[in-house]
């Protein structure tokens, strides 16, 4: 009797038995449910490095006859300068100069007339920023440390000691440079603030070698050196990563 | 009309964010070099006075002008910057009244510039010092770096600082005002006076160690740096150099008016 019941419902379902599938329904269906789902973005690391490496080309691809003709300014000056020049003085105010000198041309075409254009790019301006940035910064470094060499071989004095105060104050230019970079291009995204900041650079390697001011600077201790690079470094790693997380600069 | 004008003027130029910036620069700068000659010089008599008068000659004029530069590269392509020249062949009343304008604000800004770095050097002297007599003759003080002869008190030293230092920054105010009429961008101009200033210190302080050449010492001798620093006190006297500068202002300021700039975008 059942088995009986059970051929019949049988029978009745067997055209319903392979529902057809709407091949079209499903695309839209999966395509609504992909435009919900979180998309996966590639890691910050990966994004930075491709970023990076972009920059280094930019800035070598556009300054390269600025950043040659720098080094090779630097050199003759440490070559041609008598020995009795206080070479100390002028490690101290060389070593941000490539900031100086590329610093203004980061945001030529990122300006406020860009700012719209901007919205259409894939990598938003902070992050483009932040790349740039570190990329000046490391090209400052490299000369510093060709700075440092020649410096260690131009004084003929083996103190050691002086020498490793001189390395440590090196640094804390790039860095204050490399900060306040930061802080205007955010702030201002104007190419004659950063003339001023230049000039002011200027007044103060003026001031450096001209007046007592760099004895003074050179017998602070260096333990201050190293604290006050410590906290500009920290400083600029978390500004970086906050400027890296900024939202997109809208328009109005 | 033309009051309202200036103040107009006066408020776009207070207005910049730039200003602000290089005031506070030179602020701590001063502050700086004052601080560095208070741990050098030795123990004496009226050293709030020396220290006031001898403030710009010796230290104050290397960036007296720096400020001031920045000035006139806001002041004249602002309105290129801000694409506004179509705008500008559109004003009321004419190019030449325009540009008159800007001068006279520029002059009124020299005349703040100069009394602010006086005003911060004698703030500084006073916390480190206390006030002298201002009646005091320049006698007692001793050796100061202007040698002027004659019978001064201080407040007249410091007056005729004041004159002299005002007419030798709006000359060059002139000059650099020229200049930025032909070129558009304030970043080039902000380099071009910079560039005039540091070229002839440098080569004033180490080039000429290795090149002793008459042209370059005539450049030297004769640049804005040498009017700014008080030298050419030593090449002409007071009234000669008067007469000069006011001179040399009034043809440049007819000069800037009358010459033909920049005048509408590309």
């Amino acid at each position: 009797m059942s088995k009986k019941k059970d051929e019949k419902i049988l029978h009745i379902l067997e055209p319903h038995a392979h529902i057809p599938i709407n091949q079209q329904h499903k695309e839209s269906v999966a395509a609504t449910l992909k435009a919900f789902v979180p998309v996966s973005e590639q890691s910050t690391k990966v994004i930075f490095k491709q970023l990076f490496r972009q920059a280094v080309m930019e800035i070598w691809h556009r300054q390269k006859i600025a950043l040659c003709t720098l080094f090779l300014l630097l050199f003759s000056f440490y070559l041609i300068l008598p020995d009795s020049f206080d070479y100390t003085l002028l490690f101290l105010v060389t070593t941000p100069l490539p900031l100086l000198l590329i610093g203004w041309r980061i945001l030529e075409n990122l300006g406020e007339d860009m700012v719209e254009l901007l919205l259409t790019y894939k990598y938003t301006f902070q992050q483009l920023l932040c790349a740039k940035i570190v990329a000046i910064c490391s090209i400052a470094f490299i000369y510093y440390t060709f700075l440092g060499i020649s410096l260690i071989f131009a004084m003929n004095e083996n103190l050691l000691q002086s020498i490793l105060q001189l390395l440590i104050m090196g640094i804390t230019p790039i860095l204050i440079w490399a900060v306040v970079l930061l802080i205007v291009q955010i702030q201002y995204r104007s190419n004659s603030i950063w003339g001023i900041f230049s000039m002011g650079w200027i007044l103060f390697s003026i001031l450096v070698i001209y007046t007592p001011l760099g004895e003074m600077l050179l017998a602070v201790h260096v333990g201050f050196y190293v604290l006050f690079n410590g906290i500009l470094f920290f400083s600029l790693v978390k500004l970086l990563s906050k400027t890296w997380r900024l939202e997109r600069v809208t328009v109005g | 009309m033309v009051s309202t004008l200036i103040r107009m003027e006066l408020k776009k130029l207070v207005m910049q964010k730039e200003i602000h910036i290089i005031l506070a620069i030179c602020t701590l700068m001063i502050g700086l070099s004052q601080k560095v000659y208070y741990s050098v010089e030795e123990v004496q008599l009226y050293r709030f006075s020396k220290s006031l008068l001898d403030f710009v000659p010796m230290v104050g004029y290397l960036f007296l002008l720096f400020p001031i530069i920045v000035a006139v590269a806001r002041v004249l392509p602002f309105e290129y910057e801000q694409k506004m020249m179509e705008l500008l062949a559109t004003y009321k009343y004419g190019r030449k009244i325009f540009l008159l304008v800007k001068l006279i604000v520029l002059f009124c800004y020299c005349a703040f510039i100069v009394f602010y770095f006086f005003l911060v050097a004698g703030i500084i002297s006073y916390f480190f010092y206390g006030l002298d007599n201002w009646m005091l003759d320049i006698e007692s003080i001793g050796y100061m770096y202007i040698d002027l002869g004659g019978e001064w008190r201080v407040w007249e030293v410091l007056a005729f600082e004041y004159v002299y230092l005002l007419l030798s920054t709006f000359t060059f105010v002139l000059c650099l005002f020229l200049v930025a009429q032909f070129v558009r961008r304030s970043i080039f101009i902000m380099l071009i006076g910079g560039a005039t200033f540091l070229v002839v210190e440098l080569f004033d302080k180490y080039v000429t160690r290795f090149i002793n050449h008459d042209y370059i010492n005539l450049i030297i001798k004769y640049s804005f740096n040498r009017l700014v620093n008080f030298e050419f006190l030593n090449v002409f006297t007071f009234p000669q150099l008067f007469i000069g500068l006011i001179i040399g202002m009034l043809l440049l300021i007819i000069v800037n008016i009358l010459v033909e700039g920049i005048t509408v975008n590309d």
